[in-house]
Order: structure tokens, then C-alpha cells, then sequence
């Protein structure tokens, strides 16, 4: 069967919010009325959150804001009922809150505006899928990190984490006893993986970021090949992980977060495949933690530190083009 | 290389076929045709019973191969069960004879038997008891059994009476062997209950139906042996061979060498008993050593329902094993033959798993892909009619199995290998060429129902080898002859095996498969009288008929 | 300037939330935890007024459980895969008053164990006298567990062995020899099956069996046609084997009733237990499956069998407990309020997979239809077990509530290194990668959760569980799979027995301090089974109740003693003991021994 999953370019599924990806950044660009997004093809995000003109935050009389909380809200909903994919709904609810709750503190605390809060929604769904334990505080405290996180950890201006990302990779270390990642299936069967990648990479195709998964599939799936020599394991064995739900959650909603990534194309490609490289590695790597949650770790390393050579490429030509991250903070 | 080295003053008249230059390129698929129909056996085989369940009907009946007409074709012979009781039928039924023009096609010879009918026919053991190269028939029946005498021209005569094997009771398979080395074959006769509809009694299931009785509620029947006098006569040595000691329920018998000595061994199933393995003294008597070799009793260490024998060497290791097939719930068991005793091998061979559901008569060894290695084929079919409606997963009528061995003496079920639709209350089976084409086929006998005649049209199967053997006596059908043929610096073994299987005898030609190869390098014919020939490099794919010098 | 500080209280605020787990765990660790280090006489006798040593070998038995050496497909996974099988049941199948044990074994040639109590503190290996012995025949199968049930009414428990392999029935021919009766009692041929139990479905006083599979029964472990016999899913297989129940038709023989009682299941069941659930009178029975969820099969007054999992244990679609891996099925009235809550093992490796064991409580006022379950392993403190196999509710200390021993523990090989990511690889993958054996990852002589620390819940009464293992004496750290409880030498005190996988046989002997008092029911049906198996006894005394019932096979792969034992406590105070006869009949008790065991028969 890896015809499946090689032949498919990604086509994916919508099943897992991620939520980080999409919002963040621009519902506080968005909301503090900054001369937004210069660059309006990198707000247009996330497809599920085509970023709003500045002034035209509705389209059609309809919050555009809103796509992005619905479409997960509604995935969520209908995982849940029919594969029971969350711990419990009250965790996830939990999550949700807390994230809502900490991102309207922080907001007044640091800009003294309320908050858009489908950001903060889709933040605290995302916590509520991906983490996984038997007690409630980490749902919470996850929620709170993630949202915590982008309003403290910020290069001019601009957050170089996706903020779920950054909280999860936070919890693993902090609590690496009580809590655990999404790794179960939600119902591995054919049709359910044929209908996520479909649907997710009709999104993303869309969003025009179809190039970022494609990318890192192509790349995971090299790179199984090369893990699968080292360990002299079956191939299918080392590619078998993106054929579950985590692994779609996580190249079409948290890789492909623009306000966590480069601009240009070849650069996201380049992260993207730097990305599958260093998870690879870890991959490889004896310590079982590491291993096991290599993604987010891949990320968590990659992520940043690419944001960071662009930002200081972009201050080097020193002109604060419209391409350059707008300073929120400061103006604030 | 195309040189056939011989040693001796080996005779020489195989068809010769092209030689086979098609290398094996596809992996062997074992496959059997169903060609009941166009081969012109398809008729009803009844057992003669009208709703009354006697007793005798549930073991009816078997038919053999055998050449008749001695023209090299593999002829069938079908024994007919009479109506017994109160059992009553308009038709008359007459035991078959099909002849066969080599190319597969049967005709009925509906004068073969000079309109001789037998009693309740339930089995037939082929053999030249007189050494006039042609292939007798001695039929068991419930009643009394028959000798055929044939003429040579594909009819036979009835000589029962002059030759005193008139046999009664309920006999069911037998088999010629020449115990004593005379240069005669001698007749062992397997017998199952004291049963007559006079004292038939009424079984009911579980859920009061009407069904077959236990056998363990009647009177075991003692076998008999018979010695050929050499003069179409025969003593019945029952007694003084040692044969005669005990009554179980005999019901597959076989004559081989197991013990490697030179002389003719006997296996005999016995069904709810424990089986007998009769090892030849040499001094004219047979001592039962089978509860000392471990053959008599089952792997949970208790006597089987044991029915059919199937005789060959499935390991390679030049040393005759046997498979018994045995009832439902219990294993077919294999009992590997160590050389100085038997292994019940019937779990680690994967029999155990693959056979408890079932419930078999016929059984046989046969090399189904010409690759050199043994695989093992049950006639499955149960004795209950109701059955079904005790146990969900069992049913009356089953389908056969033929196993596969991998080539390490691991068996495979292979249901793809036999036509689905095939599911009977199976009884006899009988193995051989029918087609000449190198490739055994099968025939599988069913209670009141056709027979079924498998042609085997296994692809990408291996070279082969066909031995038609003759012995210095003149006796086509040299019972006990082992041939080892040297493949690929392999040495297999097989035999002329007198018996095997239920109620019915296999073609008397050794079969070798050669896989890959396309030429045997040795071949030893290691004849009863002792003498042993060698041939070198005899080419595949030929019928090879050896005489002994 | 001042924007400075939202900015500095913002950080702190991060910071602080990063920090707060391991504050929280400096906070709230119990001093207990700490006070592991026992005394050189052993754990303190009064401090939780219990304690229990391990005296297998000073008790006779030496025994080290062997894995089946499976098809050499399976080679690469074998340890995870041929990692069942060490079982262990009760039985006093002498009919000397005194617990024996029977011990399976599961390499391929090996023999079981049946262990004659000597009275004298000691057992005594009979199998092979007995002819129970050698049931581990290559080929036929290896045995997975035992359960003991009188099925001819005759005074004496007969034997069933459940394999993956054949299944076997022997007769216990009045304590001196088994009759070994497999070919003609009815049963499947050839059933792959962790669990069977017996129980009285129909309440007809004749035991029936019911048998359940794992792999499916067309798969031979030893004879692979192909490696596509894994589960297609971690959570929602079911692709395992059929169930069987086998109706006990009163002449030796049992017919196949599955289909006409209506259960259908295909999940991957490892363990069942069967209790009257519902309070219907007739037993339920509940199926903890791997890869998936547990069943409830609801005895529809023995004419058929109806599945309520769904709406009585899943029914909240909100509080989700979700499919997990499940390996135990045992029931205890924990909360002393007269219904049984069932628990359930799974899995739980920290920080890897979290699922968590299951506690299913009964909401109060529910029953019959409307039974509804919560999963209370959570608040009441039971949840963490690790990989978690059999387990067994018992008043250990006698202090009227019930106790929890669990075992746990996978695979134990490497200590150092661990298989847990490559196990991860797999677990996620799609089904036509996980449903073939040959994609799993090899093993390379890694561990699974191995050297796992067992658990020893002490129930407080209040319906809160906590973790005495270490502080009573339990340290062993093998892979342990079934459990048992019983009085071995009639004291009055539940003694602990251990199968552990690859490992040796452990029996803890429990010593319980003398301030609490007890009592013990042996019951034999009269009307009903003989076994009393479905039998209830109803105890109130001081003011409170607790409901038992004779199990015909509960936990993983075990079955405690048919005796029943009631810790009382300090100064109990019996008012009475009602006794509910799987017959029907009420039989109600007012002069209870205490401190003895009370024989009840009941009356015909």
C-alpha cells in the first residue's frame, strides 16, 4: 500500500484543526489596527482565515475570521461524534478557555484593546487535539503557554514559534511524565486517510501553500527511504507514521503557518525540507522522547531559527519595506 | 548428456516427448479442473441406502485406477453398493468399468464383467495375482467379496469361488503385497463391524434425527490374510501369520517396506481403535509393533477415528512415513518415520490446525507440482447427516484439501488449488495420470453423489518421471518396489504401493517430480527379489518402462 | 518606558507557567512516597494494616513461565507478539477445604502446573499424575488460562483450558484423575483466545462456557500462510477472533449457541468477566477488547444476548474514554453501595501514550436498561498502572473496602533500551501497514515497558485509591499478566498469586493485622450449578453492605477462589447476609461466623 501514500501529492484532510497556523499573528496585526499586512498574500494564511484587507475585516457582511474557527469547530465536532478523537470534550473545552481567557488578559494588559478571539479558539482546539493526557491542567496550562508565548517571545516584532507548536514542546519537557501527544488513529482505515488528504490539500492547494506540504512530504518520504537503509527496517514501516492523523494535522495546518514561516517560496520550501531533515535526524536519534515526538521537535528547531536569518537578512537591507514584518509592539 | 548410462538389461520403451527445453519460469500454482463432465464418468455412484441409515451406507464406497486393457492408460473401476434391507429400487445397479483412451476421456465397458454383479461393493484392491502381466481386481463388499480374473483384453472373469477368497462380512479396503517372497501377491483384507440390517439399529442425533450409529456399537471384525498359492488358489493364513489376534475396525490398509528390511510391512487404520503396523519377520509372520513405533494412537494420546492411510516420504529423508486421516475435531495425523520409530508430526507440520475440522476416508501423497517434494490431498466428507444442525461450523458435506509441503515438510492448505463448488460427502480417492501428461490427477469417489475427476492443471510446475515396472516374475503391478532417483545430488524415494488411501488403489506407476531439473542423474530400482538396477542419467518427462532382468 | 512593563509582567507570566508543573510536584508529593526504605523486619505490619511477602519457593513452587516460540515470520516482533499466556486459577479440586492452584505454561512441549495445597504451607506439582500436565503438545497449541467449573453437577470442579490452539475439557473424576473428554464435548477445534469463563447464561443449573478469541481462529500462530493477521487498527479493530458460547446440553456435551444468542463480536478480546450487571438475576457479560472498546453483552433472561456497551459505558459522547487496549475485566462493589464497578487495564507509558485504566462505576440509581457507567479511575486514583495486565478486587487488609492489586508490565528485555518509538512508527500507521506483522518494527532485544512497578491500591472507603505497593512489600518489577486472590491457608487473609510472563510464579502471603475481622462464604448449589457460580451474597454489617458473587473467571486469564471473603474491620457488627442463588432463590442468613468460613448449600 504505499502506493497510497506515495502516489498522492498531499491531498488532504481537513479532519485536525491545527490551529496555530492561521491566526495568530494576523489577529493582532488585525486587531490593533495596524496598518496591516503589507503583504497580503502572506496574511491570506491559512486558507481558513484568508486574512482580512485591512478595513475590510468582512466580506460579504461575514467576518472572514471566522472560516477558520468553524471549519475546525465543525471537523472537531464530527470527529468527535463519529471516532470520539478528543480525550473528552471537557478538556478540549478547557483548553479553549483558558486560551480565550489568557488572550484577552494579555491583550489588555499589552495593548489595552480587546482581543479577536478566533485566534485564541483555534489555539486552544489545536491544544485540545494534539495534547493528550488523563488530567485536565495540561490542557489549561498548554493553552496558556501557547498564547503566553506571543506576546513575550517576539523579534521585532514578528513571533518566531508557532505558538502551539512552541507550547507543546514546552509541556513535553515541563511535564513529560503527565502528557503525551496525539498518536492514536481515528479509525486508520482507507477511505477516512483518502478523504483527509483530499479535502486537505484542496485547502491548501487554495491557499496557495500547497507547495510547503508537497515539499515535506516528498522530503519525509526520501528521508524514510534513507532511515529505512540505516535501520534496515521496511520502508513502509518508516513511512508508516504519515499515514496517520497526526502527521496530517501537522503538514497542512502547522508547517504551513504563514506568520511562522518565510516569504518567499523557495524559502518556505526550503524550511519545509530542512524541516523533514532535522526530523529525520531526531528520528534517528537513541533518545526515546525526541524520537517519538520528532515532528514538533523538527519544527520547534527549524522554525525559528529560519525566521530569524530572514529577519535579520530583511534588517540588513534596511529598508523597512512593506515587506517586512510591521513592529506591533511598538506601536502599541 | 543425453546418454542414458544403463546397468543391467534394462528395457527400454518409454513414449519419448519432446525434450523439454521450457525452463520453469513461473512459480508452480497448484491447480485441479474439474472434468467430470467431459470425461465421461459423471454418474450418480449410490450407496444404496432409501432414508434408513443402515449402517454400511455411511462407509460406501471407493473405486480404484487401474489398466485394464493393459493399452498403459489409467482405466477406473467403480465398486457398486446394492440396496440392502428394506431398501428397494427399481433400477438395477452394476458395478463400472471405465475404459480410458489416454487422453482422459472414459468410456463405460458395460460388458467387462459378463454381467456379474457383486454384493454391496464397497472397495477394490488391483493386482497380477498371476503374473500374466495383467491387472486382477478383488472387490470388497458387505457380503461377500469377488476376485476378477483378467482375460487381458479389458474383461474379466469371476474366479472367487476357485480361489477361496470369498471373504464375508463387511470388508473394506485390501491390498496385494507378497509377504513371503514367493514371487506371488498375497491378499490382506481389512474388515470393519459384524453388522446386517437384521441387526441395524437406530441412531438418533442431538436433535432426534435420524443419523448413523457409532460403530462402537457393534461387534469389531477381525482382518484376514490370504496366501497366494501360485496356482490361482489361496490359504487363508489369518491365524498362523499372526494377523488374526485381535477385532478392531479396519478400514484403509497399506503395504509398504517401512522398516526398511526388504520385506513388506502392513499399516492398517482402524477407526475408534488403535491402528496396526504389522512388521513382516521374514518367517512367514507379522508382528503388530505399532504401539511400540508409535503409530498406534493419536497426538492427545488416545485411539483415533483413523480411516484412510496415505504412504510416502514428505521429509526426503529416503525413509516411508504415514498420514491417517481420522474424524472431525481429531488431527489427520503424520507419523514421521525416525528410522527406529514414528513421530506424530501432525502438530508441527501445520496438519493439527488445518485438519481438525474436517473428517476424511481417501488420502494420498502426491507431488501435485512436479517439484520433487510430497503434498498431501484428504477426501473430506462426514457420517452425519445432521450435523449442521449441532455444530454451526461443521457440515456433512465438505470440501478437500490438498496440502502443500514448502519443501521443509511444512503443510499449507491450499484452497485455491481445488474447484470450490467440489464440496461432498467424499470417501475414496485415487491418484494418477490419467492424461499422460506427466502430472498426477486426481479421482475422488462421494456418497451418493458423482464422483469428481480432478485433471491437474498445475502451472509452472517441474520436470517429471513416469516408471511403468514389470518383475521378473512378469507381475505388472510389482507391489513394493522402491525407486530412488538421484535429482540434483537429492536422492528421493518412491514406491509401488500396494493400499493406501480408502477402498481404493492409485496408479501403480512411480511418479517422480524433478522441479527444476531435466534429467534424473541415477535412478535405483531396488526390486522385492533384492535385486537392485541402476540407470544414469535418464532424461525428463518420459513414461519409462523398466523390466526387471 | 511603560510599555516596558505589561512586557516584564508578561514574561514573568510565562515563566511562571513554565515552571509550574515541577512546583507542583514539590508541592503536592505525598511524604509517603518517599518512606519506601522499609524497616529491616519488613514493612510496617500496622500502617496500612496489611503486608505481603513473596514465599513462592519456600511454598514449593518453583516455577519459570516459558513464551511460545511462534512462526519464525514473527521472528522480529516475537516478544510483543508470544507475550501471553501465563496464567494462574483457584480451585480446590480435592475437595479437601483447601486452595490449589493450576499454573499454565505456553512453550511449545511444557507442562502445566497443578498445585495440591499440602496444608502444611506447601504445594505439591500433581499435574502429571493428575493427567493435566501436558496440554502443551507442538502443534496443538499452547495454553493462555484456565477456569474451573463443576459443568456435570458432580461435586467436583472440572477443568477448561483455553489456548491458542485447541481448547481442552477435563473431567475431574472425583479428585483423583481428569478424564480428558475435548473430542466429543462440542467444543471449536481450534480457538486463538485469551479468556473463556464459565457461567449459567440460562440459569438452567448446567455451567456453560463462554470462549473468546484474539487473533482469529483461522489463524495457526505456528503455520503463518501470510503475516496479515495483526489488528487493522489500534483503536477500532475488528478483525479479531469469533466469540463462543457453548451451552451446556446436561450429557457431556456443549453446543454452539453464539449466533442464536446474538453475539457477533470480532474485537480482540483479552479478557471477560460475568456478573449480574443489571440486576436482572441472569449474569451479563463484559469483554474488555483490544484495539477497541469494551463490551457489555446483556443477558436478555438467558434467550439472547444484547450489546449495551455503547449506551451504558460510551454514553456520554462529551466525556469521551474512547477505544483503548484493553486487558482486564474484573468487578468489585468498591464503594460498599451493593453494585459491582468493573475495571479495566490498559495502557499507560508517561509522556508516550497516556490512556489511562478505566474504573467503570455505576451511577447510583441505575440498572437494567438504563445502567450507566462513569469511568471514575481517574478521581478515585487508579488510573496510572503502566502497561497495565490482570487485576483483582480484594479486602487485602480487611478492613471492609475493597483493595485493588494490579500487575503490569510488557515486554522486559534490554533494560536500557527501549522499542517504544518504533512501536510509535507503527501505531500510527494506516491499516493495510499495521494489519501486516512484517511492517511491525523488529524488537532487537529492546524493552516495552518492561521492569514496570506493580500497584497495590489501598481503598480508603471514601471511594480514593492510594499506592501502597512499595510500603507493603510488593517490589517485584517481572511482566506480569494474571492475578489471583485467595485464602491459601485458611487465615482469614487474601493471599496474592502472580503469573508473570517469561517469569517466575509469585505468591505473595499476606499477613493482615488481627484488629480486623473477617468472614468467608463457600457456597454449593443445590438447584443451581453446584459450582454456585452467579451465586451473590449480600453482606450488611455496620450499617454499610458489600455485594460478592462466585466468578466463573474474572481479571486477565485468571480466577480467584470460589470462596468468598469479607473483610469486616474493627468491631462488625453482622446484621445479616442475603444470599441470591443464581436458581432464583432468596436465602437470608442472620447468624454469620466470624473469623470462619461458612459453608452455605443451598436448599434443593
Amino acid at each position: 500500500m504505499p502506493e497510497q501514500t506515495l502516489s498522492a501529492p498531499p491531498t488532504s484532510a481537513p479532519s485536525a484543526p491545527d490551529a496555530p497556523p492561521l491566526v495568530p499573528p494576523e489577529v493582532l496585526e488585525a486587531e490593533r489596527a495596524v496598518p496591516a499586512a503589507a503583504d497580503s498574500k502572506a496574511n491570506s494564511g491559512l486558507g481558513w482565515e484568508p486574512a482580512p484587507k485591512p478595513g475590510t475585516a468582512a466580506r460579504g457582511g461575514f467576518d472572514a475570521r471566522y472560516i477558520a474557527p468553524i471549519f475546525i469547530t465543525l471537523i472537531l465536532l464530527v470527529g468527535q461524534f463519529s471516532f470520539g478523537v478528543l480525550e473528552s470534550l471537557p478538556q478540549t473545552l478547557l483548553a479553549i478557555a483558558a486560551s480565550m481567557v489568557t488572550e484577552i488578559v494579555l491583550s489588555r494588559l499589552m495593548t489595552g484593546k480587546w482581543p479577536h478571539l478566533a485566534s485564541a479558539y483555534v489555539s486552544g482546539i489545536s491544544v485540545g487535539i494534539l495534547i493528550r493526557s488523563p488530567y485536565f491542567w495540561p490542557y489549561a496550562l498548554c493553552s496558556m503557554i501557547a498564547i503566553a508565548s506571543k506576546y513575550v517571545i517576539r523579534v521585532k516584532g514578528r513571533h518566531i514559534w508557532n505558538p502551539s507548536n512552541f507550547a507543546i514542546v514546552m509541556m513535553l519537557w515541563i511535564a513529560w511524565d503527565q502528557v503525551a501527544t496525539l498518536s492514536q488513529q481515528w479509525d486508520n482505515r482507507f477511505w477516512a486517510m483518502a478523504i483527509i488528504w483530499t479535502v486537505g490539500s484542496l485547502i491548501i492547494w487554495r491557499l496557495k501553500r500547497f507547495h510547503i506540504c508537497a515539499t515535506y512530504v516528498v522530503s519525509f518520504l526520501a528521508f524514510g527511504l534513507v532511515r529505512s537503509l540505516i535501520e534496515h527496517q521496511y520502508y513502509v514501516t518508516e513511512i508508516s507514521p504519515i499515514t496517520g492523523p497526526m502527521y496530517q494535522l501537522f503538514i497542512f495546518f502547522m508547517i504551513t503557518d504563514p506568520k511562522t514561516t518565510v516569504r518567499p517560496k523557495w524559502g518556505q520550501c526550503a524550511v519545509a525540507f530542512t524541516i523533514a531533515a532535522v526530523e529525520a535526524v531526531l528520528r534517528l536519534n537513541s533518545n526515546i522522547h525526541l524520537s517519538v515526538h520528532a515532528p514538533y521537535y523538527a519544527l520547534f528547531i527549524v522554525g525559528p531559527i529560519a525566521n530569524l536569518i530572514e529577519i535579520w537578512y530583511t534588517s540588513r537591507r534596511n529598508r523597512p519595506s512593506s515587506d517586512s514584518p510591521v513592529p506591533v509592539v511598538a506601536t502599541a | 548428456m543425453l546418454a542414458i548410462g544403463l546397468f543391467g538389461s534394462a528395457l527400454l520403451a518409454g513414449c519419448n516427448r519432446p525434450p523439454a527445453s521450457a525452463q520453469i519460469t513461473q512459480s508452480p500454482v497448484a491447480r485441479f479442473t474439474d472434468v467430470t463432465q467431459e470425461s465421461g464418468v459423471n454418474f450418480k455412484q449410490s450407496s444404496g441406502g432409501c432414508g434408513l441409515h443402515y449402517f454400511v451406507e455411511q462407509i460406501a464406497s471407493g473405486a480404484t485406477f487401474l489398466d485394464a486393457n493393459g493399452d498403459g492408460n489409467l482405466d477406473i473401476y467403480f465398486p457398486q453398493p446394492q440396496p440392502l434391507g428394506k431398501c428397494k429400487f427399481k433400477e438395477a445397479w452394476h458395478q463400472r468399468l471405465y475404459l480410458n483412451d489416454g487422453k482422459g476421456h472414459f468410456t463405460l465397458a458395460p460388458n467387462a464383467f459378463n454381467g456379474v454383479d457383486t454384493d454391496y461393493g464397497i472397495g477394490a484392491a488391483v493386482g497380477d495375482y498371476d503374473n500374466d502381466g495383467h491387472e486382477d481386481l478383488y472387490v470388497t463388499c458387505y457380503g461377500h467379496n469377488k476376485l476378477f480374473h483378467n482375460r487381458g483384453d479389458g474383461t474379466f472373469e469371476d474366479v472367487t469361488q476357485r480361489a477361496g477368497v470369498a471373504l464375508g462380512g463387511m470388508s473394506t479396503s485390501a491390498t496385494w503385497f507378497d509377504y513371503d517372497g514367493d514371487g506371488y501377491l498375497d491378499l490382506y483384507v481389512a474388515r470393519y463391524c459384524e453388522w446386517s440390517p437384521a441387526i441395524d439399529r437406530a441412531c438418533y442425533s442431538q436433535t432426534g434425527k435420524r443419523d448413523v450409529c457409532t460403530p462402537t456399537i457393534y461387534t469389531p471384525s477381525r482382518d484376514a490374510l490370504f496366501h497366494n498359492n501360485g496356482d490361482g488358489t489361496f490359504t487363508d493364513v489369518t491365524m498362523q501369520a499372526g494377523v488374526g489376534n485381535s477385532k478392531r475396525r479396519g478400514l484403509g490398509v497399506a503395504a509398504a517396506d517401512f522398516n526398511g528390511d526388504g520385506k513388506l510391512d502392513l499399516f492398517v487404520a482402524n477407526d475408534l481403535s488403535p491402528n496396526y503396523l504389522y512388521i513382516n519377520k521374514g518367517n512367514g509372520k507379522f508382528q503388530d509393533m505399532a504401539q511400540a513405533l508409535d503409530v498406534a494412537y493419536g497426538i492427545s494420546g488416545t485411539a483415533q477415528a483413523n480411516m484412510g492411510i496415505a504412504v510416502g516420504d514428505y521429509n526426503d529423508d529416503n525413509r516411508l512415513d504415514a498420514a491417517v486421516t481420522t474424524f472431525t475435531n481429531q488431527p489427520y495425523t503424520l507419523y514421521r518415520n525416525n528410522g527406529s520409530d514414528f513421530t506424530d508430526v501432525s502438530g508441527t507440520t501445520g496438519l493439527f490446525k488445518a485438519t481438525l475440522p474436517y473428517l476424511a476416508f481417501g488420502t494420498g501423497f502426491l507431488d501435485a507440482r512436479n517439484l520433487g517434494y510430497l503434498d498431501l490431498f484428504f477426501a473430506n466428507g462426514h457420517v452425519s447427516p445432521n450435523l449442521q444442525l449441532e455444530h454451526h461450523d461443521y457440515t456433512y458435506k465438505e470440501r478437500n484439501q490438498l496440502l502443500l509441503n514448502d519443501g521443509q515438510g511444512k503443510f499449507t492448505d491450499d484452497k485455491a488449488a481445488l474447484p470450490a463448488d467440489d464440496v461432498r460427502v467424499h470417501r475414496g480417492a485415487c491418484f494418477g495420470d490419467i492424461n499422460n501428461d506427466g502430472k498426477i490427477d486426481i479421482l475422488v469417489t462421494a456418497e451418493d453423489d458423482r464422483p469428481t475427476l480432478l485433471r491437474n492443471d498445475s502451472t509452472g510446475t517441474g520436470h517429471w518421471l513416469l516408471l511403468k515396472l514389470v518383475d521378473k516374475h512378469g507381475c505388472a503391478t510389482p507391489i513394493g518396489t522402491k525407486c530412488i532417483a538421484t535429482i540434483g545430488g537429492k536422492k528421493k524415494l518412491r514406491v509401488v504401493l500396494g493400499g493406501g488411501s480408502y477402498a481404493g488403489e492409485s496408479d501403480h506407476r512411480v511418479h517422480f517430480g524433478l522441479g527444476a531439473a531435466t534429467q534424473v542423474e541415477r535412478l535405483e530400482i531396488h526390486w522385492l527379489s533384492g535385486q537392485v538396477q541402476v540407470l544414469q542419467q535418464v532424461n525428463a518427462d518420459q513414461i519409462l518402462a523398466l523390466h526387471e532382468p | 518606558m511603560r510599555s516596558r512593563i505589561p512586557q516584564l509582567i508578561a514574561t514573568l507570566f510565562l515563566i511562571a507557567l513554565l515552571a509550574a508543573p515541577q512546583l507542583f510536584k514539590r508541592l503536592g508529593s505525598h511524604p509517603d512516597a518517599a518512606a519506601v526504605g522499609n524497616t529491616a523486619s519488613g514493612p510496617d505490619l500496622n500502617r496500612y494494616g496489611f503486608r505481603l511477602q513473596e514465599v513462592a519457593h519456600a511454598a514449593g513452587i518453583d516455577f519459570t513461565h516459558q513464551a511460545p516460540k511462534l512462526d519464525p515470520k514473527l521472528d522480529h516482533i516475537m516478544p510483543e507478539i508470544a507475550s501471553m499466556g501465563a496464567a494462574v486459577s483457584v480451585v480446590d479440586f480435592d475437595r479437601d477445604g483447601w486452595p490449589d492452584l493450576y499454573v499454565t505454561n505456553s512453550g511449545e512441549g511444557s507442562l502445566n502446573h497443578l498445585y495440591r495445597n499440602q496444608h502444611d504451607g506447601t504445594f505439591r506439582d500433581v499435574a502429571a499424575q493428575m493427567g493435566v500436565a501436558d496440554v502443551n503438545k507442538d502443534g496443538t497449541g499452547v495454553s493462555m488460562g484456565a477456569v474451573w467449573g463443576d459443568y456435570d453437577n458432580d461435586g467436583y470442579e472440572d477443568l477448561f483450558i483455553y489456548k491458542w490452539g485447541r481448547p481442552e475439557l477435563f473431567h475431574n473424576d472425583k479428585g483423583k484423575r481428569f478424564s480428558r473428554v475435548t473430542d466429543t464435548a462440542g467444543l471449536p477445534q481450534w480457538v486463538n483466545s485469551n479468556s473463556a469463563i464459565w457461567l449459567d447464561y440460562d440459569r438452567d443449573g448446567k455451567l456453560d462456557l463462554f470462549l473468546t478469541g484474539y487473533y482469529p481462529e483461522t489463524v495457526d500462530l505456528w503455520h503463518l500462510k501470510d503475516t496479515h493477521m495483526m489488528p487493522d487498527s489500534f483503536e477500532y479493530a475488528q478483525n479479531g477472533g469469533r466469540k463462543y458460547l457453548l451451552r451446556n446440553m446436561g450429557n457431556g456435551k456443549f453446543k454452539d449457541v453464539t449466533a442464536e444468542m446474538g453475539i457477533d463480536s470480532h474485537r480482540w478480546a483479552l479478557a471477560t468477566t460475568a456478573a449480574d450487571l443489571r440486576g436482572t438475576g441472569y449474569p451479563d457479560i463484559f469483554i474488555a477488547n483490544d484495539y477497541g472498546v469494551s463490551e457489555i453483552w446483556a443477558n436478555q433472561n438467558g434467550k439472547g444476548f444484547k450489546e449495551i456497551g455503547k449506551q451504558a459505558l460510551y454514553w456520554n459522547k462529551a466525556r469521551n474514554i474512547g477505544p483503548k487496549s484493553g486487558m482486564n475485566a474484573n468487578c468489585g462493589d468498591v464503594l460498599n453501595r451493593g453494585q459491582f464497578a468493573v475495571y479495566v487495564s490498559n495502557i499507560t507509558e508517561n509522556g508516550l501514550l497516556m490512556q489511562g485504566n478505566n474504573l467503570w462505576v455505576p451511577q447510583a440509581g441505575t440498572s437494567g436498561d438504563n445502567l450507566k457507567y462513569d469511568n471514575l479511575a481517574g478521581p478515585t486514583g487508579v488510573e496510572n498502572g503502566g502497561w497495565s495486565f490482570g487485576a483483582q478486587f480484594g479486602d487485602l487488609n480487611n478492613d471492609g473496602n475493597l483493595d485493588l492489586y494490579l500487575t503490569n508490565g510488557y515486554v522486559s528485555a534490554a533494560k536500557k533500551e527501549s522499542y517504544w518509538y518504533a512501536f510509535t512508527t507503527i501505531t500510527g500507521g494506516n491499516s493495510a501497514i499495521i494489519s501486516d506483522a512484517k511492517n511491525w518494527p523488529p524488537m532487537q532485544g529492546r524493552s516495552l515497558s518492561g521492569y514496570e512497578h506493580k500497584h497495590v491500591w489501598l481503598n480508603d472507603g471514601t471511594g480514593s485509591f492510594s499506592d501502597v505497593a512499595q510500603a507493603v512489600g510488593v517490589t517485584d518489577t517481572y511482566d506480569g499478566r494474571a492475578v489471583a486472590l485467595a485464602d491459601f491457608w485458611n487465615r482469614g487473609a487474601l493471599d496474592v498469586a502472580v503469573a508473570t510472563q517469561r517469569g517466575p510464579f509469585l505468591l505473595y502471603k499476606n499477613e493482615v493485622t488481627p484488629q480486623n475481622q473477617w468472614t468467608e462464604f463457600t457456597l454449593e448449589g443445590a438447584k443451581s450449578n453446584r459450582s454456585a457460580i452467579g451465586a451473590q451474597v449480600r453482606l450488611f454489617w455496620n450499617g454499610q453492605q458489600q455485594l460478592q458473587e462466585v466468578s466463573g473467571g474474572n481479571g486477565f486469564c485468571a480466577q480467584n477462589e470460589r470462596r468468598l471473603h469479607f473483610g469486616l474491620g474493627k468491631h462488625p457488627k453482622i446484621e445479616k447476609a442475603v444470599i441470591r442463588w443464581p436458581s432464583g432463590q432468596v436465602q437470608t442468613l442472620q447468624d454469620i461466623k466470624i473469623g470462619q468460613e461458612n459453608h452455605i448449600k443451598e436448599a434443593v
